[in-house]
């Protein structure tokens, strides 16, 4: 099957940047064609490891001198007319990638068109021919978008052959959004990728947790958390995996609630499996997600997790007293209480880590690539009677 | 790492003193229960400028705990200005040779940046001086004395 997804840019890090390449990686392995188009390129390679199988294309590129490229550069500074301004990364979009965008999805001619974000998925729809099997991909969940990007969502979506979100809540509301649309909707999270994850170590004093040092992931929600924690059990230590902008103010935070010899910021890391070994729980404390990967990876070490029941992806991912243990979001009390609810019960951590790693293996990623395919095939197939 | 060091465990630079717990790795014969140690400041760029305060030890356990004053008139009565750092060392009744405070027997290898305290500030004549605990990029514990300028 051609498949080509396209991207904002395959050059940067982030969440979705990783989830797709992902994706092309373990599509590309199973003797798909695919193609990953970079709407912008910032840098000469990919941060995260592309297979080789996968061709990769650029739409706008960036590097180089601006003297070189004035009509280029003249370009870039005029804002984009075709993103809506509310989109987040609206400032990254500018009148060259909307000549480029529309000029390659004009070209196109058959096969599958998967998008990845609010600005792809609404020029896809708009301007990608009716041939095309076009598949937008929801990497938040349809409530963070401001109420004039959901109207264009609304707008546009239903001449999308398929939308496909994280989470069952999130589809529910693109369900109610698009009611009456012949636009397929489905749920695929994202997959698990096959590495070593060693089992953790339940028996330990280690509680851990990582994400980017921002206000979403509600690290300072933790901290205070885990001071209630301290007070009771002076033995157990906080690790923080992770870097961003908010490591001086949570740094200050320790100092402050004289946590200092038992939270740690231990900065980014590039082992994270090594790390989560060593936990003997690990807590996800964000304000929201747009899924919460790295609760699947920490329960795919045998981890017990607490996490809050925060929008959207850890109702789904997991079972509250099964393979893990949920607290209404944002609430500091109850996010202490069932920390400490772990910490008094060594055997419930075991139970709960033990379900969690059985539990956790519907999200391998060769099951979540069969869900990937069998859409497509369906898609085509329905293509095929249409056309 | 030395064979012979005072491990540290914990730090609590509050109330206006700084408390340091640990114990004693790769010393020869322990002390007996009770024994009165002495934990040593030294000014890096003064070595014959020593601060010292007791210590107790008990088994392998030591504890030592000073107030920032101590930093603060040192600083303050010679008149030493700009940025101080003093070194930290356990010496042992009958043993000559004092142990380095640090942390070597843990995972974390960046404590400077992961392993941080809040500074102290101490009021002197010549002005407000904050003394901070810090551990060196060798791992060993140190503290950082400054002028605070308002």
């Amino acid at each position: 099957m051609k498949l080509r997804y396209l991207i904002m840019n395959a050059y940067g890090v982030g969440g979705t940047i990783r989830t797709v390449i992902n994706q092309v990686n373990v599509m590309a392995a199973t003797d798909h064609d695919v193609e990953l188009i970079s709407v912008f390129q910032t840098r000469d390679r990919p941060r995260f490891p592309v297979d080789p199988r996968v061709r990769m294309r650029t739409l706008a590129d960036l590097r180089g001198p601006r003297w070189r490229h004035p009509a280029r550069h003249w370009l870039r500074r005029r804002p984009s007319l075709l993103v809506p301004p509310t989109e987040v990364r609206y400032a990254t979009f500018n009148r060259l990638s909307d000549q480029k965008i529309v000029r390659f999805l004009r070209s196109l001619d058959g096969g599958v068109l998967v998008t990845t974000r609010p600005a792809l998925n609404l020029l896809s729809a708009r301007y990608a021919p009716e041939n095309v099997v076009r598949v937008g991909q929801e990497h938040m969940y349809l409530r963070s978008h401001k109420p004039e990007l959901v109207a264009e969502i609304a707008r546009w979506y239903p001449r999308l052959d398929a939308v496909v979100s994280l989470t069952d809540a999130d589809l529910g509301e693109y369900a109610a959004l698009l009611d009456g649309a012949r636009t397929r909707l489905a749920t695929i999270p994202n997959g698990l990728t096959p590495a070593d994850r060693p089992p953790a170590a339940l028996d330990g004093r280690i509680i851990v947790a990582a994400g980017r040092l921002t206000r979403q992931k509600g690290f300072d929600l933790l901290i205070k958390a885990f001071a209630e924690v301290v007070a009771e059990h002076p033995d157990w230590r906080l690790r923080i995996y992770g870097d961003g902008r908010e490591h001086g103010s949570l740094r200050r935070l320790i100092h402050r609630l004289h946590l200092y010899n038992h939270a740690f910021l231990m900065g980014g890391t590039t082992s994270l499996e090594q790390e989560l070994a060593k936990g003997a729980m690990f807590v996800l404390s964000s304000r929201y997600e747009g899924f919460g990967m790295v609760l699947i990876e920490a329960m795919a070490h045998g981890l017990p997790v607490v996490s809050f029941d925060c929008p959207h992806g850890p109702a789904d991912i997991v079972t509250h007293g099964r393979d893990g243990l949920l607290v209404p979001p944002e609430d500091v009390g109850a996010l202490t209480a069932a920390m400490k609810v772990l910490i008094g019960d060594p055997s419930l951590r075991h139970a709960l880590g033990e379900a969690a790693r059985t539990s956790v293996r519907r999200y391998d990623m060769d099951g979540i690539r069969l869900a990937w395919e069998r859409l497509f095939t369906e898609l085509h197939a329905g293509a095929a009677r249409a056309g | 790492m030395t064979s012979r060091h005072a491990e540290v465990e914990q730090v609590w630079p509050r109330d206006g003193r700084v408390l340091v717990m640990g114990r004693i790795v790769g010393a020869a014969p322990a002390p007996p229960p009770g024994t009165t140690a002495i934990l040593t400041l030294t000014n890096r760029d003064r070595p014959g400028l020593v601060l010292s305060c007791p210590a107790t030890v008990d088994g392998d356990r030591f504890e030592a705990a000073f107030p920032v004053e101590l930093v603060v008139s040192a600083v303050a009565s010679r008149r030493i200005d700009g940025r101080q750092v003093w070194d930290l060392h356990l010496t042992l009744p009958g043993d000559p040779e004092p142990l380095r405070l640090g942390r070597h027997l843990d995972d974390i290898s960046d404590k400077k940046k992961v392993m941080t305290f809040p500074a102290q500030t101490g009021e002197a004549p010549t002005g407000a001086v904050s003394v901070k605990p810090y551990y060196t990029v060798m791992q060993n514990l140190s503290l950082i004395s400054r002028p605070v300028h308002a």
